[in-house]
């Protein structure tokens, strides 16, 4: 069944189900499927996210090829997600520690088929150790009602470019339970759309993470900070998000010199986003880093008490402290994060990554 | 009476919320000692010359655990930035700042918590940036001292020797550019 009629069926289905009852409609987000001589699409399967529940999901393909054996160059994506994800990310699989695409089940992606991984069936699609080398090509954390789609348009002369074959994960999160709630059903999108006008800036992609991260009652507002020192060159922003659970209060981002190591002054920051469930991704930021430079990013915290008491965030906590300390980790309501995703170009690297 | 009162007591404390940690009230901004964390928790001195054991982070990639131990009346806490800067370029290749967690031992010194949160957890393997390979290098760490509201109290630094302790390790942290 194709997207379009699948988006049908669930429409009909919300429909049925919302005659006499107050079921609020279902409107899903629609993208074109991408003709080869286009570029190439992926959608998940729908699937459920019961009450209570965080779903992650690793989902295998290979980029098809489309350009007769070339390199793929794309220069535009549409990213898209049904509310109550908490993210998508797109990577490129390097090295296999454990979490192997040829151990996942077969799954039909609609333009690709591929492998899942379900998070509840095998946890190592949780651990980020297993994609600790795994370059980022995209992530969207944009799954709001009315704008469940992000258009991305990469600036002119720069794309991001795909080698036939070469093996990329989608990751999936959805969250139904108090932080965050999918009121229909959990599914993502992408297209990838080849460049047709001889785009020859490589976009590149910049990670980093903090990790250690602990927010706890008895010591509820810490900010944690780092610089990510880009190799040398002239490198220019072209998008950037951030990206931490229901504690964070503030995430900046400053353009950073590479030599001092005091914070930026506030006329170099270039992110700042108060909303940690759909935080804004920035693009044609258009902004230069100095040379010898890279990004420096903070993120504040404001500890708050579990709906569900702490007894899971406790358990979590590898020190035992008993003082109900979120501490690093992927699950939306137990754990925190404090992560950068950064765009820029010219790559200089396969990945640069701070963590 | 009072012993039949103590498991109350204890019942007591054990519900009580850990209070919040102060700031510290500082004994003196000039007493300050560079320290560094191994993998199993032990927290030792270091100047110059010292080497300093790369650990594994969570996520992937290797930290240097860093902090300071300072003189202070109490339990408390500054805000700590711990950077890592390579000697032949003078860039900054790892940097830091978080709470820095300290716990007053009887010596009137206060001394980082064990745990990776405690203190900085400065990332630098791998990285794109270094002029060499880190282990087995010398590079500069600085770790600047402020208040929580930022300002600046005192800073040390020590020309120091990231090293790993394994070859796992020292493949993520070869000079950029170098096989892995």
């Amino acid at each position: 069944m194709g997207s379009r009629m699948r988006a049908l069926a669930v429409v009909l289905m919300t429909a049925a189900l919302g005659c006499g009852d107050n079921v609020a409609s279902y409107d899903p987000w629609l993208l074109d499927e991408v003709a080869p001589a286009d570029g190439f699409w992926i959608r998940t399967p729908d699937f459920d996210v019961a009450a209570g529940a965080e779903i992650q999901d690793c989902y295998f393909f290979q980029v098809p090829d489309v350009a007769g054996g070339a390199d793929l160059w794309v220069d535009r994506a549409e990213l898209a997600l049904n509310p109550g994800s908490h993210h998508m990310n797109v990577f490129r699989v390097k090295t296999i520690v454990n979490l192997d695409p040829a151990a996942g089940a077969p799954v039909d992606l609609g333009g690709v088929t591929g492998t899942v991984i379900h998070g509840a069936d095998n946890n190592e699609c949780w651990k980020s150790a297993n994609w600790a080398d795994w370059p980022l090509v995209a992530n969207s954390q944009q799954s709001e009602a009315a704008r469940q789609i992000i258009d991305w348009r990469l600036p002119q002369n720069v794309a991001a470019r795909f080698t036939p074959g070469e093996t990329l994960m989608l990751q999936v999160h959805y969250v139904n339970a108090t932080d965050q709630t999918t009121p229909w059903v959990g599914r993502a999108g992408a297209n990838f759309y080849r460049s047709k006008d001889g785009d020859t800036l490589e976009l590149g992609t910049l990670f980093a993470t903090q990790q250690s991260i602990r927010v706890c009652r008895s010591n509820p507002t810490p900010s944690y900070s780092g610089a990510c020192a880009m190799p040398a060159g002239t490198h220019t922003v072209t998008a950037a998000n951030g990206h931490f659970h229901s504690r964070g209060t503030e995430f900046r981002m400053w353009a950073w010199d590479g030599l001092t190591t005091t914070r930026p002054p506030d006329s170099a920051r270039f992110y700042d986003s108060t909303t940690w469930d759909e935080p804004e991704m920035e693009t044609n930021l258009n902004l230069t880093l100095p040379e010898t430079g890279g990004v420096w990013w903070q993120c504040d915290y404001q500890w708050h008490e579990p709906p569900g008491g702490c007894d899971a965030v406790d358990a979590r906590d590898p020190q035992h402290a008993n003082d109900c300390c979120y501490t690093f980790g992927p699950k939306v309501e137990t754990s925190e994060h404090c992560n950068v995703f950064l765009y820029y170009y010219p790559r200089v690297a396969e990945s640069v990554t701070c963590f | 009476m009072l012993l039949k009162s103590a498991p109350l007591l204890l019942l007591v404390l054990a519900g009580c919320p850990n209070p919040e940690l102060p700031e510290c009230n500082l004994l003196s901004t000039t007493d300050i000692v560079l320290v560094a964390s191994d993998p199993n928790s032990v927290i030792s001195d270091i100047g110059d010359g010292s080497q300093v054991t790369l650990m594994p982070a969570p996520q992937g990639g290797h930290i240097l655990l860093v902090g300071a131990r300072v003189r202070a009346a109490n339990d408390c806490q500054l805000a700590a930035t711990a950077s890592l800067r390579d000697p032949t370029n003078q860039r900054v290749i790892g940097l830091e700042q978080r709470p820095l967690l300290l716990e007053k031992r009887a010596d009137g010194w206060a001394v980082p918590q064990q745990g990776l949160n405690a203190m900085p957890n400065v990332a630098v393997c791998p990285n794109g940036v270094a002029s060499t390979s880190i282990d087995g290098h010398p590079f500069l760490l600085e770790v600047s001292l402020a208040t929580l509201d930022g300002a600046p109290i005192v800073t040390a630094s020590a020309m120091i020797t990231p090293t790993c302790a394994d070859t796992y390790c020292s493949g993520d942290c070869a000079a950029p550019g170098a096989a892995r």
